[in-house]
This record gives C-alpha cells, sequence and structure tokens, in this order.
C-alpha cells in the first residue's frame, strides 16, 4: 500500500498518497478550491463554500452538473450522472469528458459545505481513493489548526488567514495573519548542503531575516528571539537530518501567549 | 499569413519523462573542488564564421560554466543512458526531495542547459514517428 501524507488546508484535513501533489490551491476559508494530482490522470478535487444552515445539497448538486454537461457538450461526448443519499451526505457519480465520483455534505461544525470528489479517466478506478479520502477527511474548528502541504506541518493558533505564499522547488513558504500576529512558515530542501556550507545558526540568520538578536542553539534546533519594544519577533528552525529538510517558523506579535513552541513544528 | 515553420510545441510532459538528455560531445567537463565542475565549451567549433568574428573582436573562444554539486551530479547522468524520470527519481532518493519539487527543479535546470546547448534531448521513438 503506498505511504500516505497529510493534506491540512484552512481547518480541513485530509490524507492523500505521497506522490500526489497539490496542484492547485484557491480561495479562503469562506470559499475555494484545491487540487490534489497524482503521477497520472486520477485526482482529488475538494471545493468548500460557506453555508451556516443545511442546503438542499441537490441544488449544489445540481448547478455543478450543470457546469460538468457544459464541458462535456463543447468535448462532444454524452453527459451521465447519478446520485444517491449515502452516511455523510449525498453521494454522486458523473461520466463525460472525464469521470467523477464524489460525495456533497454539510459541515455543521466549520458551517461549509464540502465537494470531495475523485476525477479521472473514464476507465479509471475512482473508489478506492475516494473511500481512503471521505474515511481521512476531517473539518473541525479546533485550535490550533494543523496546515500540511508540500512535506511543510504547522499547527497554528486561532483561524490565521493566508496571506502570501511562495512554492518554489527547493522551498516553500507561507505567512499567515490573524489579530495582532503575524505568522511566518518554510520548508528548505537540501537541508544537508545548506548546513555544510553556511552552519545551521548563520543561515537561520540569514534565511529568515535576524542579523542580531538572541540565538539558542541546541543540536539541530535554533530559537532566535529578536526584541522590540512594538512588535518583538521569535523563530524556531528545526533541521530534520533523516528527511533532508530545514523547517522555519517564525512568529511577529505582543501577545505572550502566543510566542511560538516546538509543538507548532507538527 | 502561412507560416513557413509552425510554431514550436511545448514536449509533452509523459515523453519528457520518458527523454534522455545526452551531453554536448564538444563540452569538456574538469572536475573542481567541493564536487563542482567546470564545463567548458569551445564555441569557435560550431561555426568558422563565428570564429572569425570572435577573434576579430578579441573574444573568447570558448566558454566556461561553473556547475555546484547537485547540478553536477545531474549532468553526469545525462549520458543518453538515464532518462528523465530515472534522473528526478535518482535526485529524490538522493537529496530526499518530494516528486514535484524535483520533476520541476530537474526540468528547469536540464532546459538552461539545453538553451545553452550544453546537452540534447533524445525523445522516445513513438513521438520522434508522431512529428513526423
Amino acid at each position: 500500500m503506498a505511504e500516505l501524507a497529510r493534506f491540512g488546508w484552512y481547518g480541513f484535513v485530509v490524507e492523500h498518497p505521497s506522490d500526489w501533489a497539490p496542484a492547485s490551491l484557491i480561495g479562503s476559508r469562506d470559499a475555494g478550491y484545491v487540487r490534489l494530482a497524482s503521477t497520472g490522470r486520477i485526482a482529488l478535487q475538494i471545493r468548500w463554500t460557506k453555508a451556516k444552515r443545511a442546503p438542499n445539497l441537490s441544488d449544489r448538486l445540481g448547478g455543478y452538473f450543470r457546469s460538468l454537461a457544459r464541458d462535456a457538450k463543447k468535448a462532444r461526448v454524452d453527459f451521465h450522472k447519478e446520485t444517491k443519499d449515502g452516511d455523510r451526505g449525498t453521494e454522486y457519480r458523473w461520466i463525460g469528458a472525464g469521470q467523477g465520483r464524489g460525495t456533497v455534505f454539510h459541515c455543521a461544525e466549520s458551517a461549509r459545505v464540502f465537494f470531495v470528489e475523485v476525477a479521472g479517466g473514464r476507465k479509471d478506478n475512482l473508489l478506492a481513493p475516494l473511500r481512503r479520502a471521505l474515511d481521512s477527511f476531517r473539518s473541525t474548528p479546533e485550535t490550533p489548526e494543523l496546515w500540511s502541504l508540500f512535506d511543510l506541518a504547522v499547527l497554528l493558533p486561532g483561524r490565521p488567514r493566508l496571506t502570501k505564499r511562495t512554492l518554489h522547488s527547493g522551498k516553500v513558504w507561507f505567512a499567515w495573519e490573524d489579530r495582532g500576529i503575524r505568522i511566518e512558515a518554510g520548508r528548505w530542501s537540501f537541508a544537508e548542503q545548506l548546513v555544510a556550507r553556511h552552519g545551521l545558526e548563520p543561515w537561520a540568520r540569514a534565511a529568515l531575516g535576524f542579523p542580531n538578536g538572541e540565538a539558542t542553539v541546541e543540536q539541530n534546533l535554533v530559537r532566535l528571539r529578536e526584541s522590540s519594544r512594538f512588535r518583538p519577533r521569535e523563530a524556531l528552525v528545526r533541521y530534520d537530518v533523516a528527511a533532508n529538510r530545514l523547517i522555519t517558523l517564525s512568529v511577529r506579535t505582543r501577545d505572550p501567549q502566543r510566542r511560538p513552541n516546538w509543538d507548532w513544528l507538527a | 499569413m502561412e507560416r513557413i515553420f509552425p510554431a514550436r510545441k511545448p514536449m509533452d510532459p509523459k515523453v519528457f519523462r520518458r527523454a534522455r538528455p545526452v551531453r554536448n560531445p564538444i563540452v569538456v567537463a574538469e572536475a573542481g573542488e567541493d564536487g563542482v565542475i567546470r564545463l567548458r565549451a569551445n564555441v569557435a567549433e560550431t561555426s568558422v564564421g563565428l570564429k572569425a568574428r570572435l577573434a576579430r573582436f578579441g573574444r573568447p573562444l570558448t566558454k566556461t560554466f561553473e556547475l555546484e554539486e547537485i547540478g553536477a551530479s545531474i549532468w553526469a547522468m545525462c549520458d543518453g543512458e538515464h532518462t528523465v524520470e530515472g534522473i528526478a527519481r535518482s535526485l529524490r532518493e538522493r537529496y530526499k526531495l518530494n516528486r514535484i519539487e524535483a520533476e520541476t527543479a530537474l526540468g528547469s535546470f536540464l532546459h538552461t542547459l539545453a538553451q545553452r546547448r550544453l546537452i540534447t534531448m533524445l525523445v522516445p521513438e513513438v513521438h520522434a514517428s508522431k512529428r513526423r
């Protein structure tokens, strides 16, 4: 069986085979779309929209089917759809230019409607990957919230809003903001080469912009602290030797309760 | 107006994964320190006219490129035997990269090498016959 990885984004978590990767990340906490692509044609798609009360799921599906039918018409292929009530919500299947199987359901805890769907070619078997995705899918308003993708996993307090992101090969970096706090987290590959060339602490200072500040170094962990009257900053750096990665977390806040600790690096 | 030469299409990712990069034989590699290698390409060998023009303006007849450790390991595998997919797999294992990361970084690096004419790509026969 393939090794699994966790994908965590805006309060929901789902497991996927480790060789699948996010190919599309759109939207906010209220509405968005994520596509996790395999090496072949199969992909897991998750759509969500805000809904305080349980909506009519058939209506939501109807709109989705209409757009799929339009695509099928453009591709000059027939479009078929099936729906049935399931344990979690409404299960559906469509066959058009491709094929998709999914479930649409309302999550009362997070007040959102989710479409969890596995799409692929007309002859692909989608049931097993869909079951695995649905079994592992969790959406809760709990805090801290797990954000996990591209081998970077962090547990963040509150309901942060993603403001910036950098997805480069060798460097993945995200920035979030919430009331009175700014958080940045990054994952760097080629750690062995970077540490051999620069040393762990000098690299951490340069990469996170801490030219001065106090540093505490313990084996493969570095904590940097910069006192400022207005917005003090603190950063954690972990050198993961086995995975050849450097994980960084930098927090700027005046709230002493929200100072970062090592548990934030999930 | 009809184009005389059709626009070049980007290579299908599936075909690209099966392609085999091969080094340009005029490029000479010299080992440096810390796994770095220096590539020397005698640009004058490619054209007599170019050689004369370079000599006239006092420009060097060779171009030198330096590849650091990771680039050097990829260069070593550009032997016409390893496929792009195989090189990416090797990078993933050696540097613990994820699939997308390894493939993107490798694709971009090979593209740069090809642009500088340091390598060329041998594409699978199926693709070659389709293009004809």
